[in-house]
């Protein structure tokens, strides 16, 4: 136990302690302060394990855990440079989420469990990140999952709530069940499910082999699950039920990014089909998000899609060979969507506070609500749109530096490799556009324009106009919009190649430097695109017969209900019942399989009774039987043997026992008789 | 005179007597009676011994001797058999048998 491992420890069991002391007491009172204060000694930790373990230092803490046969299992904590990365962004987001949710969260009744939920979440996500065990990031994903299914459904007494977390749960469950067969397979194959293990037995040849692709499928699964990507998307704008700043560390730090964080682990067995199916996905995720965040009017929801976006476009840089520049995407992406949300969450609490009982149908999270709300609340508005900038991907911020990287490697690949790998190329540049095209939406809905609760009627009576938040809410979003900049990432704001993050870790990485200068000439130009137009509409007033044909054509709908994925799985699910349901109103279609059956049943009937009966009964007598006669030869042979022998003892005992005295004149008798033999003998 | 073996022979039988009843009597007192038989069984064997030989004369003092301890004898065994006689209400010597181990 060095200082490092102490220092690990202490980072990783804090939150649950905290938890744990919040599970025991009784009162919501400073539960929050319990809470943060857990994760603020944590985040510390390890941002210290992080500054060891980046100069060099990989700690490796392992203990014997449980064998299977031959094989033993252990339980380890492995912390490399990506873990310690990603485990003090974790931290880090975990830590200002916190502190955001002490003033958010104020006043609700369940204040403790919100809390003691939160920490657990974070310490789940800890065991993700430092497991090398398989079978225990196994583990820790299941918790991930369960603590986001809880927090998705915090507000149990609103249906839709409850709703959300079941789908969650559900889809989310689909995907696990590809991260099981995953396990097996892995097994099967090196006969250990620890990942250095493998790494070590690992080598290139076995790419070709079928069991490491039943494997790299399953992960993929597990991964499209966690990572909300299409067709597993459904669940993550639902999850918008839960508490804004929940919906901050799920998008950010925790349960999306334990997918493509898996992914990059497992990285080294993908084979090529696998890589070129999990760019597809990726691919086509970004587009779609980005496409479906355009039409949507509740701001968590718009949110929500980018997420899917931007992991669909994390998902398009493991695909294309390069998931270093996805790791990167997702810290970057970690810091300022979390700034977004967390953003997102004030507008929301100011907007609650402006309306009143009468104002029904009243939706503060609705951006057409919303409006010139730069003038009341300018820190937030600041935090949001640095956050919205580095989502956009303008030059001087984070997102500029990962999306750029990420978007290289994909052009280069597009121009190296065929037709496939060009169209998922355009999706990507595609996606750009919409991403600064809703972003700039989103921006003049909220900010600019007019305060769309003036112009409401009824609400004219109790117009409380909206204010800035407290300083607990919006100095952590100043906070994370200033971790949004390029300057902590990298010197040069243009050059990724230089950032730190980028060539330290050990994944593989795709050297991109060729096409550089075009991608970030292609992004940009693709920004001017989408952000561009955006502009017009929306603060100059231009162009609005495009914005109106839009709003009434064909793809708005596509756009608005993401595709109809949602109600292809439901249609789905419906078509099923209908068949069975009309299968039923067939005149004497079922008879036929009712004799069947019946007949089948009485075989089975007879057979059970003839031969399986008999089997049994034979089986019993001749126990019985057995029985029996070692009873018999208990009692007479080896019980009759201890009883003579006792007797003879006796018997002996008795000898000896008789002279010694039962009357003093036979005592006489008896020694006059051995004086007279002692006599006799010495006489001869 | 009378031969030397009558007295052997006499003293023989007495001594086999006292033993007979010592060893079977219940009565303690006969029983103690029995032992005063084999003591003068002894006696006489001494007397006669001392009569035939006379370098062996010191048998007659012998014999006073054996009579005194025995007239002692019987004194501490009557006393015993009447405490014994107290605490058991019986001198029957198959009654006495509280030393004996059950």
């Amino acid at each position: 136990m060095n200082f490092l491992h102490i220092i690990i420890s202490i980072a990783v069991c804090s939150p649950l302690l905290g938890a744990l002391i919040l599970t025991l007491r009784k009162s919501n009172q400073a539960a929050d302060k319990i809470a943060t204060l857990m994760i603020g000694i944590s985040a510390i930790c390890s941002i210290v394990t992080f500054a060891l373990v980046w100069s060099g230092q990989n700690v490796f803490i392992s203990k014997e855990w449980f064998f299977l046969g031959d094989n033993y299992f252990y339980a380890i904590l492995s912390i490399d440079k990506l873990s310690a990365l990603l485990l003090s962004m974790v931290s880090i987001v975990s830590f200002l989420v916190h502190i955001y949710s002490s003033a958010y969260m104020q006043g609700d009744p369940q204040y403790k469990r919100y809390f003691t939920l939160l920490n657990v979440f974070t310490f789940s996500m800890y065991g993700v990140l430092l497991s090398d065990n398989l079978v225990l990031i196994y583990l820790f994903w299941e918790l991930v999952g369960f603590c986001s299914y809880m927090l998705i459904g915090f507000w149990r007494e609103k249906e839709a709530a409850v709703k959300a977390a079941k789908k969650a749960f559900i889809v989310n469950r689909v995907g696990d069940a590809g991260f099981m067969v995953a396990l097996l397979c892995l097994y099967a194959q090196f006969s250990t499910l620890s990942l250095h293990a493998i790494v070590e037995q690992f080598d290139i040849s076995m790419l070709s082999n079928t069991t490491i692709l039943i494997a790299a499928i399953g992960v993929t699964l597990a991964a499209m699950g966690k990572s909300a990507q299409i067709p597993f998307s459904v669940w993550l704008p639902d999850a918008m039920q839960g508490p804004t700043p929940v919906s901050a560390l799920i998008h950010a730090a925790t349960m999306v990014a334990a997918g493509i964080y898996l992914l990059v682990r497992c990285f080294f067995f993908l084979p090529d089909e696998v890589l070129v199916f999990i760019a597809g996905v990726g691919g086509v995720t970004a587009f779609v998000g980005a496409f479906s965040a355009l039409s949507q009017y509740d701001i968590k929801r718009i949110l929500a899609y980018s997420t899917i976006s931007q992991l669909g476009y994390m998902m398009l840089a493991i695909g294309v060979g390069d998931p270093e520049s996805a790791i990167f995407h997702l810290t970057t992406h970690a810091f300022f969507k979390a700034g977004l949300f967390l953003g997102a969450g004030a507008l929301i609490h100011s907007m609650h506070q402006v309306s009143c009982d009468i104002c029904k149908g009243f939706d503060p999270q609705d951006i057409r609500w919303m409006g010139s709300l730069r003038n009341y609340m300018p820190k937030t508005f600041i935090g949001f749109s640095i956050a919205l900038a580095a989502l956009i991907g303008l030059p001087f911020t984070s997102g500029f530096l990962s999306k750029d990287a990420l978007l290289s490697s994909v052009l280069l690949k597009a121009t190296n490799d065929g037709i496939y790998w060009q169209f998922l190329a355009l999706l990507g540049f595609g996606a750009a556009a919409l991403t600064a095209f809703y972003s700039i939406r989103v921006l003049y809905k909220v900010f600019f324009g007019d305060l769309g609760i003036a112009q409401h009627k009824v609400c004219q009576k109790c117009l409380v106009l909206p204010h800035e938040v407290g300083n607990r809410m919006y100095l952590p979003i100043l906070l994370l919009s200033t971790l949004s900049v390029w300057f902590f990432y990298v010197l040069s704001p243009f050059n990724t190649s230089g950032s730190w993050i980028q060539n330290s870790l050990s994944i593989p990485t795709i050297d991109h430097h060729s096409v550089h200068v075009f991608t970030i000439i292609l992004s940009i130009s693709m920004i001017c695109l989408g952000g561009g137009l955006a502009y017009l509409i929306y603060f100059k007033g231009r162009l609005l017969n495009l914005k109106t044909s839009f709003k009434q054509g064909v793809l708005f709908k596509v756009s608005y209900n993401f595709f109809y994925i949602q109600n292809l799985y439901k249609n789905s699910v419906l078509s099923v019942l209908f068949v069975a349901r009309s299968l039923d109103r067939i005149p004497h279609a079922d008879e036929g399989f009712v004799k069947l059956a019946i007949g089948t049943s009485e075989f089975v009937r007879g057979f059970d009774d003839k031969v399986i009966d008999f089997l049994v009964k034979l089986f019993a007598v001749f126990n019985v039987v057995f029985g029996h006669v070692l009873a018999w030869f208990d009692k007479y042979i080896v019980d009759g043997v201890v009883l003579y022998f006792t007797k003879f003892l006796w018997l002996l005992g008795d000898l000896f026992r008789k002279p010694q005295g039962e009357r003093t004149q036979s005592m006489i008798a008896w020694s006059l008789f051995l004086l007279l033999s002692l006599f006799t003998i010495l006489w001869f | 005179m009378i031969p030397f073996s009558y007295y052997m022979l006499g003293s023989a039988f007495l001594f086999s007597i006292g033993l007979a009843v010592a060893l079977t009597k219940r009565s303690a007192i006969v029983a103690l009676m029995g032992v005063e038989l084999m003591l003068n069984a002894a006696n006489i064997n001494l007397v006669a011994f001392a009569q035939r030989d006379a370098s062996l004369g010191e048998g007659n003092v012998f014999a006073v001797f054996v009579i005194v301890i025995a007239a002692a004898e019987v004194c501490v065994a009557l006393a015993l058999i009447i405490k014994l006689f107290q605490y058991f209400r019986s001198i029957d010597l198959h009654k006495i048998n509280t030393l004996k181990e059950d």
